[in-house]
């Protein structure tokens, strides 16, 4: 029984996801010049913004929390517009129309491997950030992890999408920062509120209620950009 | 019937906006506690509002637009986004001035405002994809996609910003309002959306012409 | 008039002038557009 190559079932779902953050995951691996040099990145943003505010011990540590996570983020337009380049420049795109990937499977697997990026990024930069502006960690660690994951899947899901239109667009660098931040601003409200309050201590059991935001953030976020990215990358 | 509309909603318009102007600035009478100063909010609260509606015109096309490819759904996203910036940074501006001159600062943590600078930043964006994007399909699926995330933020938008401005936080946007300045209020309002729908009625017609063009090309070579 | 404050209308003013002036300006612009022919963006 002949099938012409469009009409063959496409690989499932989860066997896509997983190629796909296999071979970026892959790539970025193979130019780990590159991955190190974000992270470097991430660490000078830091310290710029430490030599920007002045050595008052006391600012610096109340606002260690934001600094934090605008590295994150200002990392985070470098490792995005870096996850679709290869596909912009070979033009792969095009012969990921050809080919029966389910623009889920594409989104799904970007998007989880720009989360692990910026969740180990943001797991390098807290013990730097604590030392260098003199804060104490006073919440509880794992709820440190969620906060770090949760914001760095926040940043992706809509990233990823973001990455991708402007990876086919002239001005594609000063285009995905524009597109994302404004959408970002909510998470990052509660990403870096969060981690102010376990670097301080939480008096007025105020946390939850930034975790849930965050968690509202990505449960809506990941789906919606999940089920429109086919439309960003079909021709 | 589309002539009379034609001509007559930006006179309609042009009548409320004079008659709304008048009565907030001569007839309705000083607020107890803010003096004259409060008359912003007869231009303020008007742009605000009709900026929010704008938005949400943009999202419902841009949404139509996912569905059933109308040309004519994609033109009024455009023109409504574009709207919306406008008079959202009316309403911003209004907000600061305001706000100097009633607490004697240019910016706080309102929520309404600072939804509202994000909502304008994020059309803003849309605006500029927009025009960098040539091809017709392309430039109205891409927008389409951010209209829509953009819309499905604003609830999300709304409560971060008023929990991050302070959890005890009280809405002084209206203090005492009798009855007159309120009747002024709605009359301003409704004018607005006059003007807007005018506005928008025009914005529309560039677009669509714009589309109607780009799509009455002739294709360009496919490669062999 | 009760409660006025001096210096009120200043900003009255300064706020109705900027707000009618970028309306009016776009209303001008937009208008001119819908009124070409096609060719004009």
């Amino acid at each position: 029984m002949t099938s012409s190559f469009a009409e063959r079932r496409p690989a499932s779902l989860v066997a896509g996801v997983r190629a796909v953050i296999n071979k970026d995951l892959l790539l970025e691996w193979r130019s780990r010049a590159r991955v190190n040099a974000t992270i470097f990145f991430a660490f000078l943003t830091l310290l710029l913004f430490l030599f920007a505010v002045g050595p008052d011990t006391h600012i610096m540590a109340q606002s260690a929390a934001g600094y934090l996570w605008l590295a994150v983020l200002l990392s985070s337009v470098l490792s995005l517009g870096e996850s679709f380049r290869m596909e912009a420049e070979n033009a792969a795109l095009e012969g990921l129309r050809l080919l029966p990937v389910d623009p889920k499977a594409m989104f799904l697997g970007k998007a989880i491997a720009n989360t692990l990026f910026l969740f180990l990024l943001a797991v390098i930069l807290v013990p730097v950030t604590v030392a260098m502006c003199g804060v104490e960690v006073q919440g509880s660690l794992m709820h440190g992890v969620a906060i770090l994951f949760l914001g760095a899947a926040a940043i992706s899901a809509p990233g990823t999408l973001y990455a991708a239109i402007a990876s086919q667009v002239r001005a594609r660098d000063v285009l995905l920062p524009l597109l994302l931040f404004p959408v970002l601003i909510p998470a990052i409200i509660g990403a870096v509120k969060a981690t102010k309050l376990l670097f301080a201590g939480d008096p007025m059991g105020d946390l939850g209620r930034w975790t849930a935001l965050l968690i509202f953030f990505n449960a809506t976020y990941w789906l919606l950009c999940l089920l429109l990215f086919g439309r960003v990358v079909e021709e | 019937m589309k002539r009379a509309i034609d001509f007559g909603l930006p006179l309609l318009a042009i009548a409320g906006i004079v008659v709304g102007e008048i009565m907030g600035l001569w007839i309705a009478p000083a607020e107890r506690h803010m003096g004259d100063v409060y008359r912003i909010i007869y231009v303020h609260v008007p742009a605000a509002w009709v900026a929010l509606l704008s938005f949400l015109i943009a999202a419902a096309a841009s949404f139509t637009f996912l569905f059933k490819t109308s040309w004519a759904a994609d033109a009024l996203a455009e023109a409504a986004g574009e709207l919306g910036v406008l008079f959202g940074t009316v309403a911003y501006i209004l907000g600061a001035i305001w706000g100097k001159g009633t607490w004697g600062v240019w910016w706080t943590p309102d929520p309404k405002l600072t939804a509202m600078a994000i909502l304008v930043f994020g059309f803003a964006g849309y605006i500029a994809l927009r025009n960098l994007t040539e091809e017709p399909e392309r430039r109205a699926a891409w927008s389409a996609v951010v209209a829509i995330i953009l819309a499905a933020g604003i609830p999300i938008v709304w409560f971060a910003v008023r929990w991050w401005g302070g959890l005890h936080q009280n809405q002084s946007t209206r203090d005492s309002m009798n009855v007159f300045m309120g009747a002024t209020l709605g009359i301003n309002v409704l004018a607005f959306t006059l003007l807007f729908v005018w506005f928008l009625r025009m914005r529309y017609r560039v677009a669509k012409a714009k589309i109607d063009e780009e799509l009455s090309e002739p294709p360009e070579q496919e490669l062999a | 008039m009760d409660g006025t404050i001096v210096g009120g209308w200043g900003y009255v003013i300064a706020s109705y002038a900027i707000a009618w002036s970028l309306l009016g300006l776009y209303g001008l612009s937009v208008w001119r557009r819908s009124r070409l022919p096609p060719t004009d963006k």
